[in-house]
């Protein structure tokens, strides 16, 4: 008889029910071969909203910061800032200081081999902060810099162009990119120069608060911000700081006093140093319009309160719980209940979920903790002891382990890789459970579905099919068998993500290629052709990742290339994975839903050298309100190949088919991505509203005049496109500026005809 | 037997098993040994390689290596029960045997890969593979065939050659996981020599030299038996340079050239066996491709200063008679290599698989013109066009020889960010 069936302890279970409440007639049913009562597969929720980042409650946040220092009864300076806010939507700060969080992260991930292998400790910092004090440090001679040149000057004073002289003479120096580049002290240039530029046109508009202010205390206190700002950056990195600071940008505005109207449309959803550096700019607005010291001294010391915040180490705490876990699951004899192990686990699972805590708090968390306890150590009853994790792991090498170059760990008889899919098997299910609502968590039937469920689900990711139950239907995928490997691999046993066993080969036809949107704006068509394609189908290799709690992509980025005895990979590379693309990739959509973390993918063409630089983002838009009149530049950026095509085209005056590609590409873009990135520049500034629709109905009057623009000016722009797709820099920009009567012109997407600049490279000033 | 007896041949038995262990032992160690791939290359020097390149000639070295140990750990079975000792020993010798070879595929390889232990040769070498291996994949993959990766090494001399992938190696067995090309130094101002040698794994892999050596016999054949022949005997030759010429044109002519010169008796000297037509012969049918692709141009002038050199005062030698018949009949040849229809090319002749008129002067200097600077800093162009890329850069020290060492920093410059390990920012400074 199977010992799933009766394997109940009856005395010990009803201790942690409420009384009278809860009769354990059917305790847990293993998802494994074996059990005799298949599992029950009721409808299952849509698990998007278990995924560690949700970030659905705006209540939990508590912001370190002020909520506005801009007083109510100053109208002016409240417009200025919302003016200036506007004015630095340049979405190119938030991914540099984002890109600055996942080198970090990368950073520390691949140090952490060469250091103590003590699983108790922190993975080491010390590197990555002495790199980032190197950044800090260029980033503080570049702003010594400005404040030379301009301390005694007031924005206004400011010639145009001579700011932006200054500024590439200060990046120059420290041996940066020029502005138009795309690291972090380019980035810092350009935004600091859209706040002296901003400032000065809201003084030469008349308003008193900037009127005449001297630069210098500005540049003084944002050498005091940025140091704070590159703190945060490596918290964010090594998950140290407040689940409060990691919220999302919405939520952390309305914080801020950046109040977002009720019926705005959800932008789409923000990295953590994306995050960060919007809170920088709103930090920086109002440090620009506040001509206060007592204000401007609270601001630094919000700022710098930010950046010392510590978490507590729960990364490493979990780091340490899953590797005891693993160990005691291997020495324990076989049968052996493990209830006080896992009682020691779950808290440590849970302390990296800040969501989790809330919840267990309502109930009763040590009750909480005793009963799942108790209820996972009756499900993997028969997996424990080093015979049975051994066997597992053997199961498991079979998955094709082989392609993750996993040889030398499945030598030997080792249990390793088993006793961790035991452990990932238990974190996903007690995550899951912990996202339940305190009200399920309250009601123990609820919560012993849930965690039978939820086993049964995170069993069929982490075990090879063959040990499970022929009839269990919480599969991912159809006709294989895989499981997800905690990664990178190595003695240090801190985990970052996890990546799927099986590689899958993709025969990717143009069509199939032309249905898949990438981030950049851009499709998997666009991206193969940019990188050489020339025949169809292409052959290629799809890698599967998932997030676990803490995971940014730089550790994808690092340890992937690492693997390959590469440098780290671009974090551009890693493309989040839905059904629609799992579907049309592989023909599994299964693996495209959302699981217990996000899911990834990365396109290889085996033999073909990855991409020669990051992926530039296809369109960028800058909303600017600090003129009497709402303008919108939108950036149309070209690829070196769309370029060089245009180049082709005009060689051949081709008028009709040069006009055809670039309708292809902006109608292409108004639809796929100008509406969101519409909707992130104008949820900036408050008080404009625009919901999904009136984006939409706005992205496509702005793509029909660009389009209209470029068939009515092409004759005028000849000579410019040519130089510009001859010219040394990678790809070109056509810069389209809109005019709007006034704010209401743009809501109702009315704007005027555009004007036109094309410049080699790609730009979004 | 008396007892003493079967003691003697006891302790003789356990004498030879003695020895025989001691001596395989030896050999499990040389062998063991060979295991740590390190050893056979620094690991700086495998770093260098593309990540494919890397991990094929990793894994099939591994598994020879294996597959050897395998053998040993049998043997070492064998010699404790020890039934036969002769047949032991015999076997002993065959493992002593396939060592030396593997040890001599091993070593092959490590000074290939060795040679990428200077980072900036390292750089350089990466870039030619990925050209090497690009040019392959552009012709094969419509003709539904898979390129294989490809391996360059430098080393000194005049000639460049290739150990084609999936030829058998040294052991007799197993095959080559990669092409290896052997660049020489004093070519890598034009080292167009590269795509002479891909043309070897392309004729190979399509089965084009067959079908061209039947074209050439068949087209001299009512000229001279003997012209016929061994035009055929070159086919392999001819048709790698004409793969050179269909994707570079010109330069590699010159190149060739500088090669393969030599007195007026080394250029006309006939050489039995030998698959490459003796030098006068080539260099004049290599000018005549570009003649009658291009049109005139400076190959005339270089076929007409061969001939003046070595045939004007030439007596009758067999090399001298042979190649004033083939003057006469390289409007056959030409078009028996470039025009013909081929089962290879499923039908189609060479110049419908690869157009030598995008390779012309006129067609090049048309690409850089249109590209202007970004035709050495794109990174879609060197992906797209990078053979092309190549052969003009090559030929920009042929018209502008006052200036040839500029030429051929920019062309190795080039050729370096090819393969993925120099910042295209560098180059976009030199085009500045």
């Amino acid at each position: 008889m199977d010992q799933y069936s009766t394997a109940v302890d009856h005395e010990a279970a009803p201790e942690a029910l409420a009384p009278g409440a809860y009769a354990p007639e059917s305790i847990s049913l293993s998802p494994f071969v074996g059990g005799v009562r298949p599992l029950s597969a009721p409808d299952r929720a849509e698990t998007g909203d278990r995924a560690y980042e949700d970030r659905g409650s705006a209540s939990l946040l508590a912001s370190p910061f002020s909520t506005g220092l801009i007083d109510s009864a100053a109208p002016e300076a409240e417009t200025a800032v919302t003016a200036l806010l506007a004015e630095m939507g340049d979405e190119a700060f938030g991914e540099a200081v984002q890109a600055l969080v996942d080198e970090a992260a990368g950073r520390q991930v691949t140090s952490a081999e060469s250091w103590s292998s003590d699983r108790a400790a922190e993975l080491p910092t010390g590197e990555v902060e002495a790199w980032m004090a190197g950044i800090a440090a260029q980033a503080d001679q570049l702003l010594e810099h400005l404040e030379l040149h301009f301390g005694d000057r007031t924005p206004e004073s400011l010639s145009e162009g001579e700011l932006e002289a200054v500024l590439n003479e200060a990046l120059a120096a420290q041996g940066a990119p020029d502005l138009s580049g795309e690291g972090f002290l380019s980035a810092l240039a350009r935004r600091f120069g859209s706040v002296v530029k901003g400032v000065g046109n809201l003084a030469r508009r008349g308003i008193t608060a900037v009127a005449t202010r001297l630069l210098g205390p500005l540049f003084r206190l944002v050498r005091q911000m940025v140091p704070s700002l590159l703190r945060s950056v490596l918290s964010i990195a090594f998950r140290n700081l407040p689940a409060e600071v990691q919220a999302d940008a919405t939520a952390l505005a309305a914080k801020l006093g950046i109040t977002l109207p009720s019926g705005a449309p959800a932008a789409p959803s923000a990295a953590p140093g994306e995050v960060l550096a919007e809170l920088f700019d709103s930090q920086l607005a109002q440090a620009a319009i506040t001509d206060n010291q007592a204000m401007a001294d609270q601001l630094l010391n919000e700022w710098e309160s930010a950046g010392a915040q510590d978490g507590g180490g729960a990364m490493a705490r979990l780091d340490a719980a899953r590797a005891d876990l693993a160990e005691q699951l291997t020495a324990a004899a076989p049968g052996s209940d493990l209830s006080s192990e896992l009682e020691q686990f779950i808290p440590a699972v849970m302390a990296a979920l800040p969501l989790i805590r809330t919840g267990i708090g309502i109930y009763g968390r040590d009750k909480l903790v005793r009963l799942i306890a108790r209820l996972l150590a009756q499900l993997i009853k028969s997996l424990t002891g080093m015979e049975a994790t051994q066997a597992l792991t053997r199961a498991i090498a079979d998955k094709g382990l082989g392609l993750l170059r996993l040889e030398a760990e499945n030598a030997a008889g080792s249990s390793q890789l088993g006793a961790e899919a035991l452990v990932s098997t238990l974190e996903d299910t007690i995550r899951a459970v912990g996202h339940l609502p305190p009200e399920s968590q309250e009601q123990p039937l609820r919560l012993q579905a849930e965690v039978q469920e939820a086993f049964a689900e995170a069993a069929a990711r982490h075990m090879p099919s063959e040990m499970l139950r022929a009839d269990l239907d919480a599969h991912e995928m159809e006709g294989e068998s895989a499981v997800w490997v905690l990664m990178p691999r190595g003695s240090s046993r801190r985990y970052r993500y996890r990546k799927c066993s099986m590689i899958f080969p993709a025969h990717v036809s143009r069509q199939v290629a032309r249905a898949i949107v990438l981030n950049d704006g851009g499709t998997l068509e666009q991206r193969f052709l940019d990188e050489g394609t020339t025949g169809w189908p292409v052959t290629a290799e799809v890698h599967l990742y998932e997030t676990l709690p803490g995971t940014h992509l730089g550790h994808l980025a690092a340890s992937e290339g690492e693997r390959h005895g590469a440098g780290p990979l671009e974090t551009s590379e890693f493309e989040e994975l839905t059904s629609q693309t799992a579907s049309l990739l592989f023909n599994q959509p299964g693996l495209g839903r959302a699981a217990a973390g996000r899911r990834y993918y990365r396109v290889v063409i085996p033999g073909r050298p990855g991409p020669a630089r990051k992926r530039h983002r296809r369109a960028v838009v800058r909303l600017i309100l600090t003129g009497p009149r709402p303008v919108m530049r939108v950036h149309l950026r070209l690829s070196e190949r769309e370029a060089h095509r245009v180049g082709e085209l005009l060689g051949q005056r081709a008028d009709v088919r040069l006009v055809a590609v670039f309708r292809s590409l902006i109608l292409g873009l108004a639809q796929r991505s100008l509406p969101g990135r519409i909707i992130r520049q104008v949820r900036r500034p408050p008080g404009l509203v625009l919901s999904d629709e009136q984006a939409r109905t706005l992205g496509g009057a702005i793509g029909e005049r660009m389009v209209a623009a470029v068939a009515a000016q092409l004759r005028a722009m000849g000579p410019a496109l040519a130089a510009a797709t001859r010219d040394p820099a990678p790809g070109i920009t056509l810069t389209f500026e809109f005019g709007f009567a006034d704010r209401a012109a743009l809501i109702a997407g009315s704007p005027d005809a555009p004007s036109v600049t094309i410049r080699p490279g790609w730009h979004r000033d | 037997v008396s007892r003493s007896g079967r003691a003697g041949t006891v302790t003789e038995l356990t004498a030879m098993r003695e020895q025989l262990t001691a001596e395989l032992a030896h050999w499990r160690y040389a062998v063991d040994a060979l295991a740590d791939l390190d050893v056979v290359a620094s690991p700086e020097a495998w770093a260098g390689l593309e990540q494919y390149v890397r991990v094929r000639l990793r894994d099939r070295m591994a598994a020879l290596v294996t597959a050897l140990r395998l053998e040993a750990a049998q043997l070492d079975a064998e010699v404790e029960a020890a039934h036969d000792p002769d047949l032991v020993h015999r076997r002993l010798l065959r493992l002593r045997r396939r060592y030396l070879q593997l040890e001599t595929i091993l070593d092959f390889y490590g000074h290939a890969i060795g040679t990428r232990t200077n980072p900036e040769v390292a750089a350089l070498l990466r870039g030619f593979d990925t050209l090497a291996s690009d040019s392959l994949e552009e012709l094969l993959r419509p003709l539904g065939l898979d390129g294989p990766p490809v391996l360059v090494y430098l080393t000194g001399g005049l000639g460049a050659a290739i150990l084609r992938a999936d030829v058998r190696l040294w052991d007799g067995a197993n095959p080559s996981p990669v092409a290896a090309i052997k660049l020489t130094r004093q070519n890598l101002g034009c080292p167009t020599s590269l795509f002479h040698e891909t043309g070897h794994q392309f004729a190979h892999l399509t089965g084009w030299t067959g079908e061209l050596a039947d074209a050439l016999a068949s087209v001299l054949g009512r000229r001279s038996v003997e012209l016929a022949e061994l035009w055929r005997s070159w086919a392999s030759e001819v048709a790698a340079d004409v793969h050179a010429f269909g994707l570079c044109g010109w330069s590699p002519v010159t190149a060739l050239a500088n090669v393969v010169d030599g007195s007026t008796d080394a250029v006309l000297r006939i050489i039995p066996g030998d698959p490459h037509p003796f030098p006068l012969v080539r260099v004049l049918f290599n000018t005549a491709l570009c003649r009658m692709w291009f049109g005139a141009g400076p190959w005339d002038v270089m076929a007409r200063i061969w001939v003046d050199r070595h045939l004007s005062r030439a007596g009758s030698s067999d090399g001298a008679s042979l190649a004033r018949l083939t003057v006469e009949a390289l409007e056959d040849i030409v078009d028996a290599c470039t025009r013909r229809p081929m089962e290879a090319f499923h039908g189609r002749p060479f110049h419908e698989v690869a157009d030598p008129r995008r390779a012309s002067p006129a067609a090049l200097a048309d690409l850089a013109g249109t590209a202007g600077p970004s035709l050495v800093t794109s990174t879609y162009l060197a992906r797209r066009e990078p053979v092309r890329i190549l052969a003009w850069l090559a030929g920009r020290s042929l018209e502008d020889p006052r200036h040839a060492a500029d030429h051929w920093r920019a062309l190795r410059r080039w050729v370096t960010a090819v393969g993925g390990l120099q910042a295209p920012a560098q180059l976009r400074a030199d085009a500045a």
